[in-house]
């Protein structure tokens, strides 16, 4: 009851938060200088259309007015329309959010993958040479941003050994799957389409691993650190004099506290992953939700820009949430609020 | 138990990888794919870019089309006249026209067509509005267009109306609307929709992602059979994705904005070669008339004499030459005797004495703003810096977006002292340059950044584009462009652009791929006039 | 007298700890390498004009006949587009990306540091209140994102690009300080100070502060590598350092459309971004080592 009571809390703490965002993203984009509308319509366009078309969005009242309109119609689900793609911003989202989460979920179990591996065999064979070459590996991986993994890959595989292909989500001649979840590789298990299923991850694998490496490879540092850390504690000591299996003792009682340090930082870089990918999403030709927002705030597209920030503040607070429950779980002495503060 | 079920999934799951390698993706039997930028929009009505422009023509027909050298010849209208007063227009049009729906298309649809144009206001609508005073139904199959003055290269400019199907646009109307009776026009649906007669259909459109067409099977003029029988234009600019691509046969032609680096590289694989067309369209360096230090007409010259084109045209922009006035050599109106700036740094600091900035040079740094998107600019604006820094000029760099270029340039104050902008011709004719670069009424948009507000100049080129007489025209144009290059000097003529475009010349055959440029901006992209070799690709693929 | 037998006992205290840092920073061979490394790499960028083969090649430099030269012995990293040394360029590259990271540290830890000692301190009042909203309210955005947003507003340049890195990054600070100063808040020697009769000034600044050094220093040092990345970042959309300004980043953006034939001009500057972030790492992790250990 306390963590429903305390997750509630953050909740209402957390709207409040993004009720704060959305002036501040607001007045971000609507105070930037120059007439985005008269890009919208082509320079040549003439005055009349471009005072008729300001009317209409309410550009020519007061930032507050302005504020009030765009709250108003976010109440009732309409974030407005881009006019970058001449569709109402919601079922641009609705389009392509799915993408980038697809692509985000696959990071996150490479990331994942890679990170407990990768920590957990250097902590067991800490200090000896598989350990250092590990480590050593994983520095550089985290110090490498995500694009320039996305640039090798792709030239490795799609262009020296053409087993991957280059862009997009499907290949030319399969027929996606019925959306049902907007998630191909979802729909296409349920649907029971294997061939489909098969091309959407081929498609996958490139983005999600060049988009996981960084996260992943920082994260099994944190989880070799912890584990290293941990291993000499007393309680451990302990169970080793029991006599209780080292497999038993990594897994069980090793593993779970190291992994804390680790899972905030995992939570917060996934939430990031969908602001990141939009030099993938750019490279692969992915139609996703990164690349429309970075698109949207070089053309100045209010709406979808507001919109933008607000749903990844949005993430970015959930993986807040999650994190801060994740480490509770992992060890419920700590108490949900230590990470943050109330 | 449980084992052996884990084992059984996992050899499901190997060899439906394996499987999924093996697998051929099925595609068109002659694809022609492309890439270019966004926005695309497929709407007639709306965009100039050359995405949208490059779908639209083939998704619709226009009165009349352009031949290769960029001549209208006709398509829908069979036959025209001219009034005596040089004001009315009359069309004939032929009959037995149909839309991708199955109707036919009459004289109403072309009314519609140039009333939407005109009454959205966006996209190609600048050419019309201001000349078009109404349209007229005559009957069926005829069609007056009523201008309130006479317009000499009024049929080029119809290329760019493009003919949508009335009544299906009607039904898909949405009121209430910014247009009164017609609700929305049909924006909406048009977003996503075609109704068009073209040579192509609309068969997908996903936006920020491509756009795929197919031909159209019905289409009233005979087509070719080894014409493309799918088009389809990704949105992808990066150079190692496309390299890629064209590599692995996905691509047909490349973009067209590539760097020189890039370009060498997609040379070298098999089956690619790179164009060269001229297109009708130049590199500027656009200079604020009205902002210190470039409002001096010495300062102006100054900076033309000490540019090195030699540099840009054989080291910068391969495949370009020489220009010599406001307009490309391959457009209509041309005229050779212009004169041709080239660099000549004695001449360049003769001209810097006559300007009043002469001895304040430190104080007055000259701004240029230049196309992040575009490589080559960044080593145009290095060379334009270190030539002027032989002259004593002090130069700011800002590399901007696009959206900021345009955005800047819309203003008097912020403009820069100089921008970089390619200009294409909307129309193939001189006039189209003119009105774009020095008219008034374009100051504010990014093709002109000279800020010359000069009503008698306007008006000379309003009297230049009102004479019927191709001869007396050109001549008109012909005063202008010695005017504005010799006297007034407000634009640097950096070169003529050539497209250097990768594609696959085992079996693509296509206009641009003998060299020639088709003088009406993106129509090399015509469908119908390029062939696909199905043979020679499957043979490549294998 | 008692006094000074205080002041004594601090100062013997402290070079024995830092020795005794020193001491368990050095059996870590990896930090020492990064240390060494990040001492060269300081080193390069202050005599940058000085041992660079091409100094003017970090300027504006135009060399069209020897463009896209691979790496000889004339230049040990080749050429780029317009015919300048990459090797050069790359060292001026290590000025601006250390300079960035220098001063975003400078301003952003600081800042952060002293928002959140007062928030905690002041934990029941409304300066408390305030400035740890505006934290959350910042922290509620990635930091890629509003420096991105910031960036596309101003002018795109260096400076600029620091100002919006830091908006994003100080907050994290805030966030770190403010819960240690809660915990620490109760704390005896605290209360002690304050029988003693020492200012509010003299317990914040002395006592928080002293011991909340370990996790400030440890998340600078990380928290250099991590901006260096989102720096590369923005210049790789052009919205940092101007041409023909030698920014790592731009580098290697410019450079990778031209892999792999190329593959020279984009290869040696992200080369150095990741011995840059790298060593950053490595000490970073020394050094969070060294207060676990002295901890205890």
């Amino acid at each position: 009851m306390e963590i429903i009571k305390t997750i509630w809390k953050k909740t209402i703490y957390s709207l409040i938060v993004l009720i704060g965002l959305s002036i501040i993203t607001f007045s971000m984009a609507r105070l930037m200088p120059g007439n985005t509308i008269r890009m919208a319509l082509g320079s040549r366009a003439p005055e009349w259309v471009v005072e008729k078309v300001m009317k209409e969005n309410h550009l020519d009242e007061s930032i507050y007015k302005q504020y009030y309109y765009w709250f108003k119609n976010i109440l009732h689900g309409d974030l407005g329309s881009s006019w970058l793609t001449g569709r109402s911003v919601m079922e641009d989202i609705k389009k392509f959010f799915p993408a980038t989460l697809e692509i985000a979920i696959y990071a996150i179990i490479f990331m994942g993958i890679l990170g407990l591996l990768s920590g957990v065999i250097a902590g067991w064979f800490a200090d000896s040479w598989i350990d250092n070459i590990i480590r050593v590996i994983a520095y550089m991986g985290s110090s490498v941003p995500s694009y320039i993994f996305a640039i090798f890959f792709m030239l490795i595989f799609s262009y020296k050994l053409q087993i991957l292909p280059t862009i997009g989500r499907l290949s030319s001649g399969v027929i996606p799957p019925p959306a049902i979840t907007h998630l191909i590789t979802i729909d296409a298990l349920l649907a029971g389409d294997f061939n489909a299923f098969f091309d959407a991850l081929k498609h996958l694998i490139l983005p999600a691993t060049a988009l996981g490496m960084q996260p992943g490879t920082s994260a099994g540092r944190l989880i070799r650190a912890g584990i290293v850390g941990n291993a000499g504690k007393d309680y451990i000591i302990a169970a080793k004099s029991y006599g209780i299996p080292d497999k038993l003792i990594m897994l069980k009682y090793v593993l779970k506290p190291s992994i804390i340090p680790a899972a905030s930082i995992f939570a917060l870089s996934s939430a990031c992953i969908f602001v990141e990918a939009f030099i993938i999403e750019g490279m692969f030709n992915w139609p996703g939700f990164a690349r429309y927002g970075m698109n949207a705030l070089l053309s100045k597209d209010l709406n979808a820009i507001s919109a933008v920030i607000l749903i990844v503040g949005i993430l970015y607070i959930l993986a807040n949430i999650i994190a801060d429950l994740t480490v509770f779980w992992l060890d419920p002495r700590i108490g949900i609020n230590i990470r943050s503060e109330g | 138990m449980k084992k052996k079920i884990k084992i059984l999934l996992f050899i499901c799951f190997i060899t439906g990888i394996i499987l999924s390698f093996l697998s051929v993706a099925g595609a068109a039997d002659r694809p022609f794919r492309m890439c270019d930028g966004w926005p695309c929009y497929i709407d007639p009505s709306k965009g100039t870019d050359s995405a949208s422009t490059e779908s639209v023509l083939n998704l619709y027909d226009s009165l009349v089309l352009p031949d290769v050298k960029g001549i209208p010849q006709p398509l829908v209208a069979e036959s025209w006249e001219i009034s005596n007063d040089k004001k009315v227009w009359t069309f004939h049009l032929r009959t037995g026209i149909k839309f991708h729906d199955g109707t036919e298309l009459t004289a109403e649809d072309v009314k519609f067509s140039m009333d939407r144009l005109t009454t959205i206001g966006e996209g190609f609508a600048y050419l019309f509005t201001k000349r078009v005073l109404s349209t007229e139904v005559v009957d069926n199959r005829t069609v007056a267009f009523h201008l309130n003055e006479p317009c000499g290269p009024f049929l080029s400019m119809l290329i760019r109306l493009y003919i949508l199907n009335k009544d299906l646009v009607m039904k898909h109307i949405v009121k209430p609307g910014p247009y009164g009776d017609m609700g929305d026009y049909g924006k909406e649906w048009l977003n996503a929709n075609d109704a068009g007669s073209g040579p192509y259909m609309l068969k997908e459109y996903l936006p920020q992602e491509s756009v795929t067409m197919v031909v159209n099977p019905n289409y009233w003029k005979p087509l070719d059979p080894n014409v493309p029988d799918e088009f389809k234009i990704f949105n992808i600019k990066d150079e190692v994705t496309i390299k890629t691509m064209l590599a692995n046969r996905e691509l047909e032609v490349g973009y067209a904005a590539l760097t020189r680096e890039a370009l060498e590289a997609m040379d070298k694989i098999k089956g690619i070669d790179i164009t060269k067309f001229p297109a009708n369209s130049m590199l500027y360096y656009m200079m604020h008339t009205k902002k210190p230090p470039t409002d001096d007409v010495h300062f102006r010259k100054a900076l033309a004499w000490g540019l090195d084109y030699k540099t840009i045209i054989e080291e910068i922009k391969i495949g370009s030459t020489y220009a010599a006035s406001p307009v490309p050599k391959i457009c209509p109106g041309y005229d050779p005797t212009v004169l041709q700036y080239h660099q000549d740094l004695d001449k360049a600091r003769e001209e810097l004495k006559k300007s009043k900035y002469y001895n304040e040079l430190d104080k007055y740094p000259v701004t240029i703003y230049w196309n992040a998107n575009r490589a080559e600019q960044e080593k145009i604006t290095l060379l334009f810096m270190s030539n002027m820094a032989e002259l004593g000029v002090k130069i700011i760099s800002v590399k901007t977006p696009w959206m900021k270029l345009e955005e800047d340039t819309a203003s008097i104050e912020r403009s820069p002292n100089v921008t970089t902008v390619e200009v294409a011709a909307e129309y193939a004719e001189a006039g189209a340059f003119l009105e774009a670069k020095y008219k008034s009424d374009s100051a504010k948009s990014w093709s002109q950044n000279e800020w010359l507000l000069d009503p008698e100049l306007d008006a000379s080129i309003d009297d230049a584009i009102g004479t019927i007489d191709q001869k007396e025209r050109f001549a008109e144009y012909s005063k202008i462009l010695h005017y504005i290059t010799e006297d007034l000097c407000p634009t640097i003529f950096l070169c003529d652009n050539t497209m250097t475009i990768p594609y696959q010349s085992d079996y693509v055959d296509w206009p641009g791929g003998h060299g020639i440029g088709n003088a009406v901006a993106y129509y090399d992209y015509y469908g119908p006039n390029i062939r696909i070799d199905k043979e020679k690709m499957l043979d490549l693929l294998k | 007298m008692s006094k000074n037998i205080y002041i004594q006992k601090k100062t013997s205290k402290k070079w024995e700890n830092i020795q005794r840092s020193w001491y368990s920073f050095s059996r870590n061979r990896l930090s020492v390498i990064g240390l060494i490394v990040i001492l060269l790499v300081i080193f390069i960028a202050i005599f940058a004009p000085y041992i660079s083969p091409s100094p003017e090649s970090a300027g504006l430099y135009i060399n069209f006949s020897g463009a896209n030269q691979p790496p000889s012995l004339s230049n040990l990293c080749g050429t780029d587009g317009i015919g300048r040394d990459v090797l050069s360029r790359i060292f001026f590259g290590f000025r601006i990306s250390l300079f960035m990271v220098i001063v975003v540290l400078a301003l952003v830890a600081p800042f952060g540091v002293v928002m959140g000692v007062m928030a905690g301190y002041f934990h029941n009042n409304l300066i408390g209140i305030i400035i740890m909203r505006i934290t959350d309210m910042l922290l509620a955005i990635p930091p890629l994102l509003l420096a991105l947003v910031i960036c596309s507003t101003l002018n795109p340049n260096v400076v600029n690009a620091m100002i919006a890195i830091s908006i994003g990054w100080w907050p994290w600070y805030c966030r770190l300080i403010y819960g240690y100063t809660i915990s620490i808040k109760g704390e005896d020697y605290v209360r002690s100070a304050e029988v003693i009769g020492a200012s509010n000034i003299h317990i914040l600044f002395k006592e928080i502060l002293r011991n909340c050094l370990s996790p400030i220093l440890t998340k600078m040092s990380l928290d250099a590598g991590v901006i260096i990345l989102i720096a590369s970042m923005i210049s790789f959309i052009g919205l940092g350092a101007q041409p023909p300004t030698p920014d790592l980043g731009s580098m290697v953006a410019d450079g990778c459309k031209y892999l792999p034939e190329l593959w020279w001009i984009s290869v040696f500057p992200a080369f150095g971004i990741l011995i840059t972030a790298l060593s950053f790492n490595l000490i970073g992790d020394g050094i969070g080592k060294i207060f676990m250990k002295v901890r205890g």
